[in-house]
């Protein structure tokens, strides 16, 4: 598999570390219902046959963090982009 | 006065005499260029491109590239990341003066002494670096001026192609230098056949 990094172009796959879904966002943790969102954003997660929206680290080249579309059936590749683009960089709460 | 005093010693020093060729294809350790790396502070971007040109001339080149001038060699390493390079000697400092230069605009950390820089050069250069590196390195894919962070038999490397025919530079971490050059030899003797 070859993931089409933004900045460097088409990379091997080896270059890269995958971290998981790129949905899920931390829930804050000073809410009332903190124990249960975090029950959810632990244990609840997808697994799709298909596209899947997930975060790649492009450790061995640019060490960009990115958002990667993957088709989970085939390992085609979708659209790639920064995270820090796309706002993804914030802090959590 | 102390009791003893610590003489410096490249990365390769180890490697007896570190100029060997095979066939069309040469490896040497360049010892003589200083390296700093510069990564702009966040929202920084447009002063750091225009200290630099103010103080060097020349611009902080986009990904996969390198700029020279000045005595100087900026390598794009990652966003908004440069390697620098240049002979310490004419200089007085790298470290120092890229930390005049942009002030608190970018972190600059002296990396003189973490990475051993080669020299590969010869015709039959990308044949042996075929063996070792996952990037396509024909002169319409990796032009003079490119350069790229990848890794080559799982160590890191920064591999630059220094002119337009087939000298490249590689950087690679000093701790793991002796492995690296160790692959190298073997891919030369593969390509070129064993000395």
């Amino acid at each position: 598999m070859r993931i089409p990094c933004p900045l460097c172009g088409e990379r091997d796959a080896s270059e890269f570390t995958y971290l998981g879904d790129a949905g899920p966002r931390r829930p804050d943790p000073t809410a009332p219902d903190a124990a249960e969102a975090f029950h959810d954003y632990l244990h609840l997660r997808d697994n799709p046959a298909g596209w899947h929206v997930e975060l790649w680290y492009h450790e061995a080249g640019c060490r960009s963090w990115l958002q990667v579309s993957r088709n989970t059936l085939t390992h085609e590749l979708g659209e790639v982009r920064r995270a820090e683009d796309l706002g993804l960089d914030e802090p959590s709460p | 006065m102390p009791d003893f005093t610590l003489a410096a010693r490249s990365p390769l020093a180890g490697a007896a005499a570190l100029a060997e060729s095979w066939p069309g294809f040469a490896v040497s350790e360049v010892t003589d260029l200083a390296l700093a790396s510069l990564a702009t502070r966040r929202g920084r971007e447009t002063e750091v491109r225009n200290r630099a040109k103010a103080r060097f001339d020349l611009e902080p080149p986009p990904p996969g590239r390198t700029a020279s001038g000045d005595g100087m060699t900026f390598l794009w390493t990652g966003h908004e990341q440069w390697f620098v390079e240049a002979q310490e000697s004419a200089l007085g400092g790298l470290e120092a003066l890229l930390r005049e230069t942009f002030e608190d605009s970018a972190a600059v950390t002296d990396q003189s002494d973490a990475w051993a820089n080669l020299r590969l050069e010869g015709p039959a250069t990308r044949a042996v670096l075929e063996k070792l590196c996952p990037l396509d390195l024909h002169p319409g894919a990796f032009p003079p001026g490119a350069t790229a962070r990848t890794t080559m038999e799982h160590l890191s490397a920064i591999i630059t192609l220094r002119d337009d025919r087939w000298r490249f530079s590689i950087l690679t971490p000093r701790s793991s230098a002796g492995s690296f050059l160790h692959h190298l030899h073997q891919a030369a003797d593969s390509a070129c056949g064993a000395t």
